[in-house]
């Protein structure tokens, strides 16, 4: 297994049941990246980070977090790790001070009283208050600090800004990107794909328990579908665009405007419309939620 | 550990403070009645001899209700253990399933903490529990106790608390297992319930049923003295239900060594649901 890498996985293997979680998930994570994790609800987001965590453990398979193996060393695993559950749940009547302190007590005391404090300010979240009296987002703020505190080297975050407003969404994307230029890896799961697109360094999809692709996300979407608006100075006939590889006709208005989607280069197309009296072609790429989708179609 | 400890001390804080307060104050009084029924004792025993077997039985027996030993017995233990059984074993059961159901213990689990650490920090809390609310008990009759004719002492009352204390431990040990064997900590408690509530009846019903003594070995009553212990302990009842539940706390820490942690929502295996399934044998039969 590579020392470089923050988390590894070979083959990882997961059922619950005669449900297949996992089916030989193979997943690298380099030391200093965002990485998202990208894939829709029951993909095996979740269950990837909790085998990594020991909170679950693979039927086969092998990980590596930060070059230990969970299984034979859970507890300094967890030293170096902060994670934030999907579904958090907190002690309801505790004050939010009482309960990050409590887990700072079962950290044995890695986090900086300090550096709590600092958190909920940037947070913006009043720790005095009883954790019942919280909303959603404040209580989900309580989980981001916890996950914090103590300056972990791995970050493995299950939907880390769900329930937050734009304003504390941004700020935590700025924390996450504050942690990498600190040397930290981050790696967390998502279905909002414009917080990947904006944060992560590397995408990995996940679709039925298998990695499907990994890259960055501006390479994500370029080698993928294009969408070309082709106007012309008379009407032509679409079909024959359509007859190049790797194009597929949207919509055709009157024969003047064609649009298209193209999936790969944009050569043929290019040779195609040569034949054609083309007076503006236009492009778009689309968003990383399309060339999602295009995985899942 | 500590930190677990320390929380489960703190979140059973309302808990022991309500259960052992109201039970020690209820105990302090009702020892200061036994002056007042050793005045009626030949009338009380008269009157006892009119009831029926079966309502004596259910109260432990009533015999030598005039002996401080049976007075205690009848009065305090015959009804205390299984009213303080469903303390333990709700304590006992919600000790880890119950968050882990919640989804805290996803998040416990996922600090720098051994599970055998975390069980141990949850376990030593709740034998603490049991053992202050026991304690808060013995302090309440301790208190009185010279002011009655009852001629015990704080050390010879030690023997049926600790008979008490030994069973409770029985029970929540019990039910924290069920809880992590059976898919729910709903269904745990349940289980350890029937087994609460059977083993007290079968235990009465022994009592005036000789036919049933041996089934009764298996009541964990027939090893629970109460205020009888007063008068003599028997050492290996005692051991015997401490040692079940040592082995029953055993077979749970290596359950939960090998456990998937569950998360918020989900559930762990089913039972069948017989109703369920029938109902949509007789929709689809009805559909045909």
């Amino acid at each position: 297994m590579n020392a470089k890498l923050a988390i590894e996985t070979r083959s990882l293997v997961k059922n619950y049941g005669a449900v297949q979680a996992l089916r030989g998930l193979d997943l690298q994570v380099r030391e200093g990246e965002i990485y998202g994790f990208l894939g829709p609800n029951g993909a095996g987001k979740t269950t990837t980070i909790r085998c990594l965590l020991d909170s679950i453990r693979p039927n086969a398979g092998e990980i590596r977090v930060l070059g230990i193996d969970p299984q034979s060393d859970p507890v300094a695993v967890r030293a170096r790790v902060g994670y934030l559950p999907g579904e958090l749940a907190l002690e309801g009547n505790m004050k939010a001070i009482d309960m990050l302190q409590l887990l700072n007590r079962i950290r044995g005391g890695q986090a900086e009283r300090t550096l709590i404090h600092e958190l909920a300010e940037r947070l913006d979240l009043d720790l005095n208050v009883k954790i019942k009296n919280l909303s959603k987002g404040n209580k989900q703020k309580i989980g981001v600090i916890q996950a914090f505190m103590h300056r972990p080297e791995l970050l493995l975050l299950d939907e880390p800004t769900s329930g937050l407003d734009p304003m504390m969404q941004r700020e935590v994307h700025q924390f996450l990107r504050d942690m990498r230029d600190a040397g930290a890896t981050i790696f967390f799961s998502s279905h909002v794909l414009s917080e990947v697109e904006v944060i992560a360094d590397r995408v990995g999809i996940i679709r039925t328990g298998e990695l499907v692709e990994v890259a960055e996300p501006s390479t994500l979407v370029q080698r993928s579908l294009l969408r070309v608006e082709v106007r012309f100075q008379q009407p032509v006939e679409a079909k024959r665009l359509e007859q190049v590889e790797g194009v597929r006709t949207l919509v055709q208005d009157d024969g003047t405007v064609i649009r298209l989607e193209v999936e790969g280069e944009m050569d043929a197309l290019v040779k195609a419309l040569a034949e054609f009296p083309v007076s503006r072609i236009e492009t778009e790429l689309p968003s990383l939620e399309e060339v999602f989708l295009i995985y899942y179609r | 550990m500590l930190a677990i400890f320390r929380h489960t001390m703190s979140r059973s804080r309302t808990g022991i403070l309500a259960w052992g307060l109201i039970l020690a104050i209820y105990a302090g009084a009702m020892v200061t009645f036994y002056d007042n029924l050793l005045g009626m004792s030949d009338m009380f025993t008269e009157l006892i001899s009119h009831y029926p077997k079966e309502l004596v039985a259910f109260v432990g027996g009533a015999e030598g209700i005039t002996e401080p030993e049976g007075y205690l017995d009848t009065y305090l233990f015959s009804y205390m253990a299984p009213v303080l059984g469903i303390y333990a074993l709700l304590a006992g059961s919600g000790l880890l399933v119950g968050d882990e159901e919640r989804g805290l213990l996803d998040l416990f689990i996922s600090h720098p903490i051994s599970r055998t650490r975390l069980f141990l920090g949850r376990w030593i809390g709740f034998c603490l529990s049991i053992l202050l609310i026991v304690a808060l008990m013995w302090l309440g009759i301790t208190i009185t106790v010279g002011s009655t004719q009852l001629g015990l002492g704080p050390i010879d009352l030690l023997g049926p608390f600790l008979s008490l204390f030994a069973l409770l431990l029985f029970f929540g040990a019990l039910a924290l297992l069920l809880s992590l064997a059976l898919p729910s900590r709903n269904l745990g408690a349940a289980v350890t319930g029937l087994v609460l509530g059977g083993g007290f009846m079968l235990n009465v019903i022994a009592a005036i049923n000789p036919d049933l003594e041996s089934i009764n070995q298996f009541s964990p009553f027939a090893y629970f003295q109460g205020g009888k212990a007063a008068a003599g302990m028997e050492w290996g009842w005692l051991a015997g239900l401490i040692g079940a539940a040592l082995l029953f706390s055993l077979i749970a820490w290596i359950l939960f060594q090998r456990r998937d942690i569950r998360v918020v929502g989900e559930h762990g295996w089913g039972l069948p649901n017989l109703l369920k399934r029938w109902n949509a044998n007789r929709r689809k039969a009805e559909a045909t």
